[in-house]
């Protein structure tokens, strides 16, 4: 008697399992009439950005009459995991969220993206976006996705202290050695630069390389019929260490985190600080007691230098991709669409981002560090990508980890001649 | 119960289904690892065989790779030379009948239980160059000399993380110890005491040799243990800086999921496979002895 017992309690729980997956059925079941479409995005769903990703979901499920979008956000280091992974196991989801160049580059070689090419030329919805900004999306003449925001790398001043020192922001080196100088007597420290994660320093060092050498050398590198050892890069390199022994960051500055650092800046204890742009809503929100004070400018040129002052180092930022699996191109092409429309971009305008569309901002509602800095934008002659975006994170956090040992005193031309020696390892 | 282990058929219905785990999740990635190191391989792309090439690129031309085993077998003898007499002595010194004796053992064993995230959290704080204590400590003593970016520093950093290695595990192998000793029974002791043998003589002549066997199991736990050597490193300093901590175990975790070199990434931990082994058996080798008859 008790073993039937037994087993009929295993029986009705087997079948509430069952019956469980049943009802989950029937739920798609009666939408069938519109196609459901699934985004993989980066970031955190409270995000001001995320939040403006999901209004354009909200947006797009209200208007479009065959699809149905359902968006899933995870937090970016893991997104990185996570997407490899669906890739991988080919259960890419319709759209999703990528870095351009080096991240998507392998995806696309393995046939797992839709190119837009077709699409961004009917209508001429390519004209709407900033020009030049699909190169990083481009292999062998085809785009792969399209951007939604972009990033790029600032040299933001405290016009408090600029004012106070009689100081004005620098356009040479030597204009800036001055100013560090200056900064130095006064005991404040000239750059908040907290290079424990190494891509902050590196941010920097791309900047000098690319005032002195210009874009060159490093597009040489990319294609392979360059190397690290290009004067350019030695020189950098030993900038950077002038810039150390010059006390230009902080005391122990490879030993701090980017965050701290960035607080030395909020709190006025540094004067300038080289960052991407993301960090404008940080410096100016209601809280920040930089708010008001904070301006902005362009990296300054190095003397002799083949680089331009309008040369801006970034990205596009926040892009959308399709996934050759996709079960209805043509509703996600429309959802880039309205990524794009001029409603989302406004609202992306708004938060405090550069955005990768030309539309026109109203003064009154944006952020005046994003408008001063898409006003010193128009005169931008190249966006050239972070090192470790365009080669791909293998390549480029090594390079990130060569110019770390070189700001705590590894001799530059024997650090560059390492990182030469993986890249040619571990090129694709 | 004579019926049950007479039939294999019993024995087997229980030992199977953890035996089938264990071939699943054990075993069988073993032998998959081995077999991918032979590959070049992304995880996105198809499988291309490259023989040896994993295997010659780690040892001739992968100088970070040299490097992280130079840094693993650092941890492994330091931790040996360190660990080993630290936890025997501690155990030997709780061992006899002084006041406290429950309060040491907790307080040494303490380290072990706390989660190795937050061991690594709290030594970040304790190594931060701006207002961890050591930097402070130093300073105010008038040493400001000495200061260091421990963790930032390639001179500094392996030490620094050896250190905490062996203060959150010493407390571990005191208590194996601790327990080898309490086992040597009463009667040897007092034999030896009645031949008049003093403390020193005791600890040479009585406890170490009897306690022998359990130093070379210890010893293999401990070789073993810090060859695979990962979190705390992973937690504290990334490998970094500019791979001057980076071991074995990150380097392949690196590999695999962060540069999606899956190939190279196998071959690392094949090569960290056998070293293991081969450590295993040699410590085995060395330590070989009679079981003990008391």
């Amino acid at each position: 008697m008790k073993r039937i017992s037994v087993v009929l309690v295993c029986f009705v729980l087997l079948a509430s399992l069952l019956s469980g997956c049943d009802t989950s059925d029937v739920g798609t079941g009666s939408e069938s009439e519109k196609t459901k479409l699934k985004i993989e995005a980066w970031g955190i769903e409270t995000d001001p950005n995320s939040r403006i990703i999901k209004e354009a979901v909200n947006l797009f499920n209200e208007r479009n009459s065959n699809a149905v979008i359902e968006i899933e956000f995870t937090e970016q280091e893991q997104y990185k995991t996570k997407i490899a992974t669906l890739m991988a196991a080919n259960e890419a989801p319709d759209l999703f969220n990528t870095w351009a160049a080096g991240f998507l580059k392998p995806f696309v070689t393995s046939g797992k993206v839709y190119s837009i090419s077709d699409d961004l030329n009917k209508d001429s919805w390519k004209n709407s976006y900033i020009n030049g900004i699909f190169a990083p999306f481009t292999f062998d003449g085809k785009i792969y996705a399209a951007p939604t925001t972009q990033t790029v790398a600032c040299l933001f001043y405290n016009k408090e202290i600029f004012d106070q020192y009689g100081l004005k922001a620098p356009e040479t080196y030597s204009e800036l050695k001055n100013v560090i100088e200056t900064l130095n007597k006064n005991g404040i420290i000239p750059f908040a630069l907290g290079n424990k994660a190494p891509w902050v320093g590196a941010m920097f060092s791309e900047l000098v390389a690319n005032r002195i050498g210009g874009s060159e050398p490093f597009n040489k590198v990319y294609e392979g019929t360059g190397t690290w050892l290009d004067p350019s890069f030695i020189e950098a390199g030993r900038i950077m260490y002038e810039l150390v022994e010059m006390n230009a960051f902080p005391e122990g500055f490879n030993a701090l985190d980017n965050d701290p650092a960035q607080e030395l800046f909020k709190e006025g204890k540094a004067a300038m600080l080289v960052m991407g742009s993301w960090a404008i809503q940080q410096l100016t929100n209601e809280e920040s007691p930089l708010k008001g004070k904070v301006d902005v400018a362009r990296f300054p040129a190095m003397e002799g230098g083949k680089g331009n002052i309008n040369s801006w180092l970034g990205q596009p930022d926040q892009s959308f991709a399709i996934s050759t699996n996709c079960k209805n191109k043509e509703a996600a092409v429309e959802f880039l669409k309205t990524i794009a429309s001029k409603e989302i971009q406004t609202k992306f305008a708004e938060a405090g981002n550069l955005v990768a569309t030309k539309i026109t901002i109203d003064p009154a509602k944006s952020n005046p560090v994003a408008i001063k800095v898409a006003e010193l934008q128009k005169d931008m002659e190249e966006l050239f990508l972070f090192y470790d975006v365009a080669l791909g994170s293998t390549i480029g956090n090594e390079y990130n980890n060569a110019i770390q040992a070189i700001t705590a005193g590894k001799d530059p031309e024997e650090a560059l001649r390492a990182l030469q020696e993986f890249t040619e390892q571990n090129r694709e | 119960m004579e019926i049950m282990q007479r039939s294999k058929k019993t024995i087997l219905s229980f030992i199977l289904p953890a035996l089938i785990i264990y071939i699943g999740i054990v075993i069988i990635p073993i032998f998959n690892t081995v077999y991918y190191s032979f590959f070049k391989w992304n995880i996105l792309d198809t499988l291309k065989f490259t023989g040896l090439n994993n295997f010659i690129n780690l040892f001739t031309k992968d100088a970070i790779f040299i490097k992280s085993m130079k840094n693993t077998f650092l941890l492994m003898f330091w931790s040996l030379a360190i660990q080993t007499p630290l936890a025997i002595l501690l155990a030997i010194a709780i061992s006899g009948n002084i006041k406290g004796k429950r309060y040491f053992k907790t307080v040494f064993f303490l380290p072990n239980i706390l989660s190795s995230v937050a061991i690594g959290l709290l030594w970040s704080f304790i190594y931060n160059p701006e207002f961890g204590i050591i930097n402070r400590l130093l300073s105010s003593i008038g040493l400001g000399n000495f200061t260091r970016l421990w963790l930032a520093d390639e001179k500094t950093v392996m030490g620094s993380v050896i250190a905490v290695i062996c203060w959150q595990f010493v407390g571990y192998h005191m208590i194996i110890y601790l327990a080898a000793i309490e086992n040597i029974p009463a009667e040897l002791k007092e034999a030896a005491l009645i031949d008049g043998v003093n403390q020193n003589k005791m600890i040479g002549y009585i406890i170490l040799p009897l306690i022998r066997p359990i130093v070379g199991i210890d010893m293999v736990l401990m070789a073993t243990g810090s060859l695979r050597f990962f979190d705390l490193i992973y937690v504290m300093t990334n490998g970094g800086p500019n791979h001057a901590s980076e071991v074995i175990a990150s380097y392949m975790y690196y590999k695999s999921f962060r540069d999606y070199q899956y190939g190279y990434g196998s071959a690392v931990s094949v090569v960290l496979l056998t070293l293991c082994l081969v450590v295993t058996f040699l410590l085995n080798k060395i330590f070989q002895t009679e079981e003990i008859q008391y």
